[in-house]
């Protein structure tokens, strides 16, 4: 259609919009019936480019006629979602109705000079205004588009928080693209990520607490491998050992072998083993984790396997592999379970051994005194029970340990136990509980049904492969869509490394540590096995010292902060209070922010210290003390706590 | 970093006072903490002091039921206790000797100690256990609410109040949760807000009639938006803001607490006989959860106690389980006496109630300790309490009770419900509001145990 054809087009077509409206208008009121336009169903969301109604990636004279098509039938039926697959971009006048203004609307600009269509336009994004009344199902010329919304939802998530730098980079490669590199650690080199290489190089975490804690955070803080660091989070909390059970195991429990400091250094080791194994097990399958935290000294002494003996089963291991690592509370065990699971631990213990035999359970012990041993797990044969054992007796899950196996052939004993995890590990109801706690952790705290289906189908198909369950979970339209954003809480930890990531600080991490402990949500410091719950309770202290963390921005030097520096890296202007409240705000919360909000962090920015309305002046000697109170305020915005 | 000090700061906010300030420093909340502080006196009120155990308290070696025979030697190799060894309370039941301070508590009739309290079908999951001790609602997971939220919410003197409830602990307990917010304050020592210019101006103001008012309080007071969590962080945030507002306005300081009389409160630096590590800062928490019993309006404070969970290596007379008890033993004692501070003697309106969400096997495990059981042990003190000794003795207790249930637990007598239920009726006066606290609390059937003078 060349552009005269087209003027004529549009004025034959603007006569015949104008002669329907009126006839709808007068048929509408003569029936009484309230027609108007009709608001359209909750769907699907996701970036598009508002005016192109029949998605073909332009927006030209095709659009309107395509809308009018739709609002005017004249041929047989035909769907809507095959007329317009994306509502939302057919909604050009952004009204969140479809109906003539639209067309007339687009017409306007495209002919006449009329306004532009509302964001997005012309590039691709999401409806900035809307989400809720107005869907698109389907907008292929989007495809592998990643919008602010998008990138920054998948930071806080499968990372500790956008930084400035990887906002923008997750926004190029696109949120998909991340995620599968993500979900490959090992293809992430960091050989010369200095910044985490050399904070590395100054901890001990094999034998120091605080060490410990402070490489999950410099790791959390600065690795690339951002979902491997959340993953080892998730494993160390849902198999939780408590440290200071470990701590008074080796301080009060062996004949004063060891006094308080040193004491300290064997559960760090402990804890430290466990947390590597952990982190190098974290994508393989959940038996693997289930084995490794099974046979984990940490484990075994928290939950008392090592006093687990033929005779006089304990129950507490076998309770909770149940109810917390597997199946779940009350999850088709009874409470006469539980000794015949307990039974198939026995002799599972811990010991002394050579550094070479580390982990093997047949072994040889060393002498709890021999200095040159390294405690690792053990099994010994004449604690084990090695009569029958009959779990779940009489439902479809039963599983018949028979009797035998001598003490003589003690690998058999320890089969037992490994039968048994095996057996947890392929049942469908651990499936659904792991699932479950996974997908409340990245998804939502409300379980999609069908993605949780979706889950315990790839769970059962790939033996509980937790690569192709965590693909699952953040490749699915669950995740990336905009149905579930900003609906969980960040854990005291999240939030605190995503202050210091979104204003790019420098830190030693002993700030990050403090926090953390203050707020009681240090790595393996919750004295129950359930774990920190993933809806962790907000008090209102937690949110004054997460407050009093982000005051430390103009407050401290550590962690370090140069604002005007980064400001000026990404071009912004350093005279402008608007453009900087802005930058910050996207870099946190990709503008998500009210009107008011907005406005309250540039009248902040716009005043001195006392409060009174002071123009912004990169040369005044407030200047910088300006752009930390501002971060600081803008970092304690309630979206913050929220991911 | 300030360029001035809070005393020239709060000189220059007199001077503009006097000349006439513009509105927005009115708003100012250190000048409405300036307003409220000359009428700041004590609401009259009843109150009430939690202790939460958790892990689940041996309830048999706590309150000695030694007038059953299955109470042996055998049943129990490590943790027997002989009768001659812990403190008699009436020839069927004896208290363990490492209570002796309560047991003083006791002597001045201030203390029902209850026996086989639980509730049906109980739990022998931590989890469910705390959650239904918690929410008042056994079988129901999903009810997030706690019972103190509840009662809170339904006194009307409470009604908008700053700083209603407190949960002196390092975790919020679901106890405290729910729609009212209700402060969460793991060191009263760090509860407060910077007064330096910047913290000022962070902090902001409320809105007024005309405009958004500034700083974080103008971001939180807008209403929640649609996102889940949202308005429960505002509330968070105004809750926090308002009940330091109300600890300023009493002039409440942490730092230089004295306990009155024979109370103390000893600190990990000065364990005194509790060399145990797992206690944590309990008595700092408790102290301050007395202080603000004492110096502030609250009604309902918190405090949590782990290190319950023995399924290895209890003890018997001495040993883990008798370190926890000495130090419930001993906070229980000393809460009573500094709540007799004739500065603020308030031990005649207030009820300290210890709670543990089960109790452990009767007959103990291979590992010298014992597993999750059933019914445990409360203790209610106060000056208002009918002191004495309920479910242990020779007339309600059958021999062989310890082991009833699977040849390993004992049975309830009191439901957990029945004890809030009379704190909340006869101590709070809220007897009608009962059902909107515990849930379906008239259709259960229950008794008030008498233990409210």
């Amino acid at each position: 259609m060349n552009a005269r054809n087209s003027v004529c087009y549009i004025r034959r077509l603007f006569a015949a919009m104008f002669a329907l409206w009126i006839s709808v208008t007068v048929l509408d009121a003569q029936t009484g019936i309230a027609a108007g336009p009709t608001p359209v169903g909750l769907d699907q969301y996701r970036p598009f480019v508002r005016g192109d109604a029949n998605v073909d990636g332009n927006v030209d004279i095709g659009d309107p006629v395509r809308i009018l098509e739709y609002l005017f039938p004249t041929g047989p039926a035909v769907t809507l979602a095959t007329l317009l697959p994306c509502r939302d971009a057919a909604d050009c006048n952004d009204d969140d109705t479809l109906d003539i203004g639209d067309p007339i609307y687009l017409l306007t600009h495209l002919f006449t000079g009329g306004d532009a269509p509302p964001a997005p336009f012309p590039d691709c994004g999401d409806d900035p205004t809307s989400g809720l009344l107005i869907s698109c199902n389907s907008y292929p010329p989007c495809a592998g588009f990643t919008d602010d919304d998008t990138a920054g939802h998948v930071l806080r998530r499968v990372a500790y928080g956008a930084t400035p730098n990887l906002l923008d980079q997750v926004i190029a490669m696109g949120a998909e693209e991340y995620i599968l590199e993500q979900l490959d650690p090992a293809s992430i080199d960091e050989s010369s990520n200095d910044r985490l290489n050399d904070l590395m190089a100054t901890l001990v975490p094999q034998t120091s607490r605080n060490d410990l804690y402070r490489m999950h955070f410099a790791r959390g803080l600065y690795s690339e491998k951002q979902l491997l660091e959340q993953l080892v989070d998730f494993w160390n909390n849902h198999f939780n050992t408590y440290y200071w059970t470990l701590r008074n195991h080796f301080w009060f429990e062996l004949s004063g072998l060891y006094n308080n400091s040193e004491a300290q250094v064997q559960a760090t080791i402990l804890e430290h083993t466990e947390s590597e194994t952990f982190r190098d097990l974290a994508l393989t399958t959940f038996e693997d984790l289930l084995v490794a935290s099974a046979t984990s000294p940490a484990m075994v002494i928290y939950l008392d396997s090592d006093n687990n003996v033929v005779g006089n089963p304990n129950e507490n291991y076998a309770r909770e592999v149940m109810e917390l690592h597997s199946l779940g509370d009350d999850v088709v065990y009874v409470q006469n379970d539980i000794i015949p699971v307990a039974r198939c631990f026995t002799g599972w213990t811990v010991c002394k051994k050579a550094p070479a035999d580390y982990g093997d359970p047949h072994a040889p012990c060393l002498l709890d005194t021999d200095p040159t041993g390294v405690w690792s797990f053990h099994f010994e044969p004449g604690d084990h029970d090695y009569d029958e054992k009959v779990i779940f007796a009489g439902t479809p899950h039963e599983l018949v340990i028979p009797a035998g196996d001598a003490i003589g052939n003690p690998e058999g004993g320890l089969d037992d136990g490994l039968a048994m995890l095996a057996k947890l590990a392929s049942m469908p109801e651990t499936a659904e509980f792991i699932s479950g706690k996974l997908i409340k952790k990245f998804v939502s705290d409300t379980v999609p049904p069908a993605l949780l289906a979706d889950c315990i189908g790839s769970w059962l198909a790939t033996g509980g492969d937790l690569h192709a369950l965590m693909s699952t979970i953040l490749l699915s339209d669950e995740f990336l869509g905009t149905a579930n954003r900003w609906d969980k809480l960040e854990t005291p930890m999240e939030s605190v490394l995503s202050t210091v990531r979104a204003y790019d600080g420098t830190t030693d991490t002993w700030p990050v540590l403090g926090a953390i402990a203050d707020m009681s949500h240090l790595p393996h410091n919750f004295f129950t096995p359930d774990g920190f719950p993933e809806v962790d309770s907000l008090g209102t202290q937690k949110l004054l010292y997460r407050v009093q963390f982000n005051a430390r921005i103009y407050l401290e030097t550590n962690p370090s902060y140069d604002l005007a520096l980064l400001l000026s890296d990404y071009g912004v202007d350093l005279n402008s209070a608007s453009d900087i409240v802005d930058y910050f705000i996207r870099v946190q919360y990709q503008s998500n922010v009210t009107t008011i909000d907005r406005q309250l962090a540039i009248d902040f920015l716009s005043s001195d210290e006392s409060g009174t309305p002071t123009a912004l002046d990169p040369m005044a000697a407030d200047y910088d003390n300006r752009l930390e109170t501002v971060a600081a305020f803008i970092a304690s915005y309630p979206q913050a706590v929220q991911q | 970093m300030a360029s001035f000090d809070r005393r020239q700061f709060l000189q220059l906010g007199a001077a503009g006072l006097a000349l006439g300030s513009s509105v927005p420093f009115l708003r100012n909340p250190i000048f409405r903490r300036a307003l409220q502080a000359a009428d700041c006196d004590l609401l009259p009120a009843k109150k009430m002091l939690i202790i939460w155990q958790r892990g689940g308290n041996d309830g048999v070696n706590t309150v000695i039921p030694y007038g059953d025979s299955v109470y042996n030697d055998t049943t129990r190799p490590t943790l027997f206790i002989d009768p001659a060894d812990s403190i008699d309370l009436n020839g069927f039941c004896s208290l363990h000797p490492a209570l002796a301070k309560l047991h003083e508590v006791y002597l001045d009739n201030q203390v029902a100690v209850m026996h086989r309290v639980g509730y049906p079908s109980s739990s022998l999951s931590h989890f469910s256990g705390q959650k239904y001790w918690e929410n008042g609602e056994p079988g129901n997971l999903n009810n997030d609410v706690g019972i103190v939220n509840s009662l809170i919410g339904a006194d009307p003197l409470l009604d908008g109040h700053q700083f209603p409830g407190a949960a002196v602990s390092y975790q919020h307990p679901q106890l405290f949760q729910g729609p009212r917010v209700l402060s969460h304050i793991s060191d009263l020592r760090d509860y407060s807000l910077g007064t330096d210019p910047a913290d000022v101006k962070l902090i902001g103001a409320l809105p007024g009639m005309s405009d958004d008012g500034s700083g974080l309080l103008g971001i939180y007071s807008q209403p929640g938006s649609s996102q889940v969590y949202n308005g429960l962080i505002k509330n968070t945030g105004l809750a926090m803001t308002a009940g330091i507002d109300h600890l300023t306005c009493r002039g409440v300081d942490a730092n230089s607490y004295t306990p009155y009389g024979a109370a103390t409160y000893p600190s990990n630096s000065a364990p005194e006989e509790f060399t145990s590590g797992t206690s944590f800062n309990f008595f700092r928490q408790i102290q301050q959860a007395v202080q603000l019993l004492k110096e502030t309006d609250v009604r309902v404070v918190g405090v949590e106690l782990g290190g319950w969970d023995l399924h290895s290596n209890q003890g018997g007379v001495e040993g883990n389980h008798a370190t926890r008890l000495s130090e419930i033993a001993h906070a229980v004692r000393s809460i009573s006496i500094d709540l007799q501070d004739p500065s603020r003697n308030i031990w005649n309106d207030t009820v300290v109630l210890t709670n543990t969400e089960f109790g452990r096997t009767s007959l103990e495990n291979a590992s010298e300790g014992t597993d999750h059981a059933k019914s445990s042990v409360v203790f209610v003190s106060g000056g208002g309490v009918n002191g004495g000794t309920w479910n242990c003795d020779g007339t309600t207790w059958s021999d062989g009770d310890l082991t009833a249930i699977d040849e390993n637990y004992l049975p309830h007598q009191t439901d957990f419900r029945a004890i809030y239920g009379e704190i909340i009726g006869d101590h709070f006066g809220l007897g009608a509001s009962l059902d909107s606290i515990i849930p379906n609390y008239s259709t259960l059937g229950l008794t008030f145990p008498g233990i409210i003078a």
